[in-house]
C-alpha cells in the first residue's frame, strides 16, 4: 500500500475504519507525502480522532503537516446531485414521476454514487500525492458506473415503475462518463489503487469480508490488503472471562489468513478509543512497523 | 420519563397481536437479541413465530437445528414456531419477473444496466418485505418476531404514488391484472402500513453497540424511519462488558467508554434501553439463548410455563 496514491478503507461500522485510515494519513504524511484524507461516511468521526473542526471543505491538520481533511457531508453532497437532474426534469415529467424519482435520491446506493462522485473529482486532483478515502465504494456501485448506457432513456423505463433502484440519478453519470472511466482505471491499476479490508476477528465478521473481497476482486481490483483490528492483547485476559475470548480470537486468526490469502496486518485491541495526532502517529508506527503477513505464493504481487 | 415496562413494547395488548421488528447494522446481534425474545415470549406462553432472513447455515447453528421455508415448530420450545425467508431466492425471483416483464421492451444494453440496478441492496430489502407482509398480516400467532426490518426508505418507495404491484414486483408477471385486483392489492398494502404505525400493534426496536459509528448509524436510521411514520419504541445495548469481570485498568477503561454511551443511548433515541451483556462464548442452542434471554428479559413479568 506504500506506493499507491489512492488508498479505499472498507469494512463494516464499527470496525475501526476510521482510526485505521487516519492513522495511515499520520503515517505517510510523516514520511512528507502530501496526503489528503476525505471521509464520505455519514457516520464519521473524522473530526472528533484528529481532535478539529473539518466540514465539507478541505482543512489542514493542526500538528500534521502535509495533511489536509475533508468530510464530504453526504446529504449536501446528494442534494448538489438532486438539483443537477431534477432541475432539467422538472416541467418534463409528470409530478408523480417527480416524486419517484426523489424518493430514490434517499436510496443508500445514491447517496453512494453521489459520493463517488464527489470523490473522482480528488482522484483528477494533482495536488496530493496520496488520497484516502475512509469509505470504499461498493461493487454495485462500481459496476453501475461502467455500464454504457443511454441515462436518458433509463429515466424513462423507471417511470414505468421498476421503482426502488437507484436509476435517477445515474442520468447524470452519462454527462461524466469520461471521468468515471478514468476513475475506475485508475481503481485498477495497483500501482495507482490499494484496498484496505478491516475486520474483527470473529466468525460473522471474516464471512462476510471473504464475500466483499471476493466482489472487489471481481471488478478487477488488483491490491488488495486487510487489516485486522480489534485483537486481544494477551497479558490483560487474566480473567477466565476475557481468556476465553482471547482463545476464541486466536483460532479466527490463521483461519483469516487461509481464507481471505491476503497481505495482512494485525493490530490490538486499544483500552480506549483512538484519537488526537499522538495516538494516531503511534497507531501508523505499529500498523507499518511490522512485517506484513504475506500467503504464501503472494510475494511477488506485493511491492516492499 | 416514568418506569419503563418492558412488557408495554413486548407482549401483545388490547386483544391485538404483536409484530416485533429488530433492526440495526449487520454485526450487532440482531439474531441473537431476536431469537432469545421469540424464546422467552413463548416460554412465557405466547403462541410466537420467529420469522428470519438469515443464511440458512447461521440460524441453523443459533437453534441447532435447520429453519425452511415453511412455518414449523422448534423442537424444545412448545409455543415457538419459526421460518426462514430465502432473501437470496427472493430476491432472484423479484428481479426474474422484473426482467421479464422488461425483455419484450427494451434493448439489450438497457436490460443489462437494469440487471445491474437491480444489483441495489435495495432490491434484496424490498424482496424480503414482500414476503414479510404475508406473516404480518397472520393474526393466529400472538407475537411475530422479525430479525430485521424494512427501512424509512423502503418504507416511503412503498407509499409513492406508483401502483404496489409494480414497485413491489409483486405481480409484475401480471401487470396486465384487473383493477379490482391492484385495488384489493393497495388496501392491503394500507392495513400493512397502518399496522407498521401503530405502536400498540408493532414495535421497532434497533440493536446497537456502544460505540460512536454504531450509534450514529442507528441514529439516522431511526430518523428515517420516522420520516415514514413509524416510531422507534426500544434500543437493545449488546455486548455489554460484564463490569464485574473488568478488574484488568484495560477493561475498567473499556468498561466506563461503554458506560458513556449508554448514558446518552435513551436521551438520543427517545426510548428504553434493554441491556444484553457480552458473554465469554457464542450464543448457539437453545440452553445459551434462553439464559440470554433470561438476563436480555429479566424484568418482563411473565410466569415462565413448563
Amino acid at each position: 500500500m506504500n506506493s499507491s496514491k489512492f488508498l479505499f478503507f472498507s469494512g463494516k461500522g464499527g470496525v475501526g475504519k476510521t482510526s485505521m485510515a487516519a492513522s495511515t494519513a499520520v503515517q505517510e504524511a510523516g514520511r512528507g507525502r502530501k496526503t489528503l484524507i476525505v471521509t464520505t461516511d455519514p457516520a464519521s468521526n473524522l473530526a472528533d480522532i484528529f481532535e478539529t473542526e473539518i466540514g465539507h471543505h478541505l482543512v489542514p491538520i493542526p500538528g500534521v503537516p502535509n495533511l489536509w481533511a475533508m468530510e464530504i457531508e453526504p446529504d449536501q453532497a446528494t442534494a448538489e446531485y438532486k438539483e443537477r437532474i431534477l432541475g432539467p426534469m422538472r416541467g418534463v415529467f409528470p409530478a408523480e414521476v417527480i416524486a419517484v424519482v426523489e424518493e430514490q435520491f434517499n436510496s443508500p446506493c445514491t447517496t453512494e454514487i453521489a459520493a463517488f462522485d464527489r470523490f473522482v473529482k480528488f482522484m483528477d486532483d494533482p495536488e496530493y500525492d496520496l488520497v484516502i478515502f475512509d469509505t470504499a465504494p461498493t461493487g454495485h456501485t462500481i459496476r453501475l458506473l461502467e455500464l454504457p448506457v443511454n441515462w436518458s432513456e433509463f429515466i424513462d423505463l423507471s417511470a414505468k415503475g421498476s421503482g426502488q433502484t437507484c436509476l435517477g440519478p445515474v442520468q447524470a453519470i452519462q454527462d461524466s462518463k469520461a471521468i468515471y472511466d478514468k476513475a475506475i482505471a485508475e481503481l485498477r491499476d495497483p500501482q495507482s489503487t490499494t484496498f484496505v479490508f478491516v475486520v474483527q476477528p470473529e466468525a460473522v465478521a471474516i464471512a462476510e469480508t471473504e464475500r466483499s473481497v471476493a466482489e472487489i476482486a471481481q471488478l478487477g481490483v488488483k491490491s488488495i490488503e486487510l487489516i485486522i483490528n480489534g485483537i486481544l492483547p494477551e497479558e490483560v485476559c487474566q480473567d477466565s472471562f476475557f481468556r476465553t475470548r482471547y482463545e476464541m480470537q486466536q483460532r479466527h486468526l490463521p483461519e483469516i489468513e487461509t481464507r481471505l490469502a491476503l497481505p495482512t496486518r494485525r493490530m490490538l485491541l486499544q483500552d480506549d478509543e483512538i484519537k488526537g495526532v499522538e495516538r494516531l502517529r503511534q497507531t501508523g508506527q505499529t500498523l507499518f512497523g511490522q512485517q506484513i503477513r504475506v500467503p504464501r505464493g503472494m510475494h511477488e504481487r506485493v511491492s516492499a | 420519563m416514568s418506569e419503563f415496562l418492558p412488557e408495554s413494547v413486548l407482549l401483545p395488548s388490547n386483544g391485538y397481536s404483536r409484530a416485533l421488528f429488530f433492526t440495526g447494522k449487520g454485526g450487532v446481534g440482531k439474531t441473537t437479541v431476536s431469537c432469545a425474545t421469540a424464546i422467552r415470549l413463548a416460554d412465557c406462553g405466547y403462541r410466537t413465530l420467529l420469522v428470519t432472513t438469515d443464511p440458512a447455515a447461521h440460524i441453523g447453528d443459533v437453534f441447532e437445528q435447520p429453519v425452511g421455508p415453511d412455518i414449523q415448530p422448534v423442537t424444545g420450545v412448545p409455543k415457538l414456531f419459526a421460518v426462514r425467508i430465502d432473501s437470496k431466492a427472493a430476491t432472484e425471483e423479484y428481479k426474474k419477473s422484473i426482467l421479464e416483464d422488461a425483455r419484450s421492451r427494451y434493448s439489450p444494453d438497457m436490460l443489462a444496466a437494469l440487471a445491474e440496478e437491480l444489483e441495489s441492496p435495495c432490491t434484496e430489502e424490498m424482496a424480503a418485505f414482500d414476503k414479510f407482509t404475508q406473516f404480518l398480516t397472520d393474526e393466529s400467532y400472538q407475537v411475530t418476531v422479525f430479525d430485521t426490518a424494512p427501512t424509512g426508505h423502503t418504507l416511503r418507495l412503498l407509499q409513492l404514488p406508483f401502483d404496489y404491484s409494480q414497485q413491489v414486483g409483486l405481480m409484475v408477471a401480471t401487470v396486465q391484472e384487473s383493477v379490482g385486483l391492484k385495488d384489493k392489492t393497495k388496501a392491503r398494502f394500507e392495513a400493512i402500513i397502518a399496522k407498521l404505525r401503530d405502536p400498540l400493534r408493532t414495535t421497532f426496536a434497533f440493536v446497537v453497540l456502544l460505540e460512536y459509528t454504531p450509534i450514529v448509524e442507528a441514529h439516522r436510521a431511526k430518523l428515517d424511519l420516522e420520516k415514514a411514520g413509524i416510531p422507534t419504541q426500544l434500543v437493545i445495548a449488546n455486548r455489554v462488558l460484564p463490569a464485574e469481570r473488568c478488574s484488568h485498568p484495560f477493561f475498567k477503561k473499556r468498561s466506563a467508554m461503554q458506560k458513556r454511551y449508554l448514558a446518552q443511548l435513551s436521551q438520543k433515541f427517545g426510548t428504553p434501553v434493554l441491556e444484553m451483556p457480552l458473554f465469554d462464548h457464542e450464543i448457539l442452542g437453545l440452553p445459551k439463548i434462553r439464559q440470554a434471554a433470561e438476563v436480555l428479559l429479566r424484568d418482563l413479568p411473565c410466569q415462565i410455563t413448563k
